[in-house]
């Protein structure tokens, strides 16, 4: 059941350029784009308990590097991959010192250094170009910014699913419950938690990569602000948090709402997502995949698969 | 097996423990007994590695153990339970158990290797019906259970049990007293802190007796159980005796 109703959804998904609608096109993209960081967020939110603010640092690091160095003349394939490599000896360095950090500390430190990012992009103007931006070479890369993104997407998927049935997995989720215990059990903690992060943040580098040449321009806040920070958690949380298809579902449905919040009423979608973190803490914990009606749909197909 | 010698820890000014000397023969079932506050559990964490002694030496199989961390210790072959269950609660029972033979020992074994090893385990003691489920979901019973089918999945050769039947009904801890056992016949070594005393004094061959972090006495059950300062640790000074002793 499941893999029917998965591969009719990527059949169509593949075929979908096909039909020409532009608009609905680039909706796409965005949406893949979501749903990757909230995915990759997921990766050390949702299976080691880790709250990472900082997320968005990862994909604005990956953006900015790859157009700095595309920029330079090296080639396109070497620029994404070493987007996505800033990211990751980013999210080794910052292991070492986040996670002797827990709960709230943790995600208020890693929050603190996307405003680090957002501040050096702005201010070391020579090499970024502060709030004037970064432009790249210009082209219409429509169609093949539809493909990669969905392949990332599919990727992060099975990756997520490969994690949840190996003893990686296992080991993440102990993390999660009770990490001292997990610890005394000889799961090897720090480099459980620095290996979830480096697998969260090379996906979200690679995504930065992709969006930067994709959209031709990013400046500081496109990438490092606020609302790109809380987005993937938010996204991740509304879905629940833990389940490989809960960021998906959230994604869809805060992408959707937005879309139609910010065509009515302008600047209210802003709120969305701190609303979203605010309510789905108070009445729904679990996202919407644990509602129960959801919930018993969901494992009934076979798409339940949490760790 | 396991000798300590001259252990000592401090929390601040706190002294926990003080000048501990004991050892542990191997096959053996020791209980530490003692009354609230006298060190047991702390001496547990210094055994397996969660807490760092302030002082002395802890030696297993003639290996320096003291300054190994509680990762490694558990693949040298020491593994515990908790004095309040504390298993991995959202995750089922059979991945609880599977945490630990991933990576609790030295070998690795397959996750297919490993399951089929936990399902032993889980059979062993009778939770095998129990597997598929949450481990928050169990009867307390259980949860002491799962915690000991959690560090047998190491292998251990030495077992930490941390009051294993503490809050269990007397009938359960009958049963509980029949697996530590049959654990023991199975070749591992059994160190037990119990309040039970019916538990400590029928299954250890020898007793260690704390009170506030020093040992004072030492020996076969029924020596302990006579033994006056055992007896005053637990039930305090007879008042007319105090009277007498003081001018």
């Amino acid at each position: 059941m499941n893999r029917i109703i998965l591969g009719i959804v990527l059949l169509f998904l593949l075929i979908f350029p096909v039909f020409n609608l532009p608009y609905l096109n680039t909706f796409l993209i965005i949406l893949f784009m979501y749903i990757l960081l909230a995915e990759s967020y997921d990766i050390l939110g949702g299976y080691t308990g880790y709250i990472n603010m900082g997320h968005i640092a990862f994909f604005g690091i990956g953006a900015y590097t790859f157009g700095l160095l595309w920029n330079t003349g090296l080639s396109l394939y070497l620029s994404f991959l070493a987007g996505t490599l800033a990211a990751v000896v980013f999210a080794i360095l910052i292991s070492f010192p986040l996670f002797r950090l827990q709960g709230a500390y943790f995600s208020l430190a890693a929050f603190a250094l996307v405003k680090l990012m957002e501040h050096l992009t702005l201010n070391l103007s020579s090499i970024t170009h502060g709030s004037d931006g970064l432009k790249v070479l210009e082209g219409n890369r429509m169609i093949p910014m539809y493909y990669l993104s969905l392949l990332l997407v599919v990727a992060v998927v099975v990756v997520s699913f490969l994690i949840t049935r190996s003893r990686f997995g296992l080991a993440m989720a102990s993390v999660r419950e009770e990490e001292e215990i997990a610890f005394d059990f000889g799961v090897p903690v720090q480099r459980i938690k620095t290996t979830a992060m480096v697998i969260s943040a090379s996906f979200a580098g690679l995504m930065g990569s992709f969006y930067t040449w994709y959209t031709i321009f990013i400046n500081p806040s496109m990438v490092f602000g606020t609302e790109m920070a809380l987005m993937p958690i938010a996204m991740a949380m509304l879905g629940g948090s833990g389940v490989i298809i809960g960021p998906v579902i959230g994604a869809v449905f805060l992408l959707i709402v937005e879309e139609t919040l910010w065509t009515r009423f302008a600047y209210l979608h802003t709120a969305a997502y701190g609303l979203v973190i605010l309510l789905v803490g108070l009445f729904m914990p679990g996202g919407l995949v644990r509602l129960r009606p959801v919930r018993r749909f969901l494992i009934r197909v076979g798409l339940f698969k949490e760790l | 097996m396991l000798v300590v010698q001259e252990l000592s820890k401090t929390f601040g000014g706190l002294t926990a423990l003080s000048g501990i000397d004991f050892q542990v023969e191997q096959g053996s079932i020791t209980g530490i007994i003692g009354p609230n506050g006298a060190g047991k559990t702390t001496m547990f964490n210094l055994i397996s590695g969660t807490f760092l002694p302030t002082s002395g030496s802890i030696r297993f199989k003639g290996r320096d153990i003291t300054r190994i961390k509680s990762d490694k210790v558990c693949r040298i072959g020491i593994s515990r339970t908790y004095q309040n269950a504390r298993p991995f609660e959202a995750l089922s029972v059979l991945q609880n158990v599977l945490i630990g033979i991933s990576y609790g020992r030295k070998d690795r074994p397959n996750i297919k290797r490993a399951e089929s090893e936990a399902m032993d385990i889980l059979r062993f003691l009778d939770l095998e019906r129990h597997a598929p489920v949450l481990a928050d979901q169990l009867s307390p019973l259980n949860k002491k259970r799962l915690e000991l089918a959690r560090a047998l999945g190491t292998q251990p050769e030495l077992l930490l049990l941390d009051e294993i039947a503490a809050g269990l009904i007397p009938s359960e801890t009958l049963e509980m007293m029949e697996v530590i056992k049959q654990i023991r016949s199975r070749g591992t070594t059994i160190l037990m802190i119990e309040h039970i005393m019916k538990a400590v004094m029928d299954l250890s061959d020898r007793v260690i007796v704390l009170n506030y972090g020093v040992k004072i006495a030492e020996g076969k059950p029924q020596e302990v159980s006579s033994n006056p300062k055992v007896i005053e640790a637990y039930l305090g000074e007879e008042v007319e005796e105090k009277g007498e002793e003081t001018p």
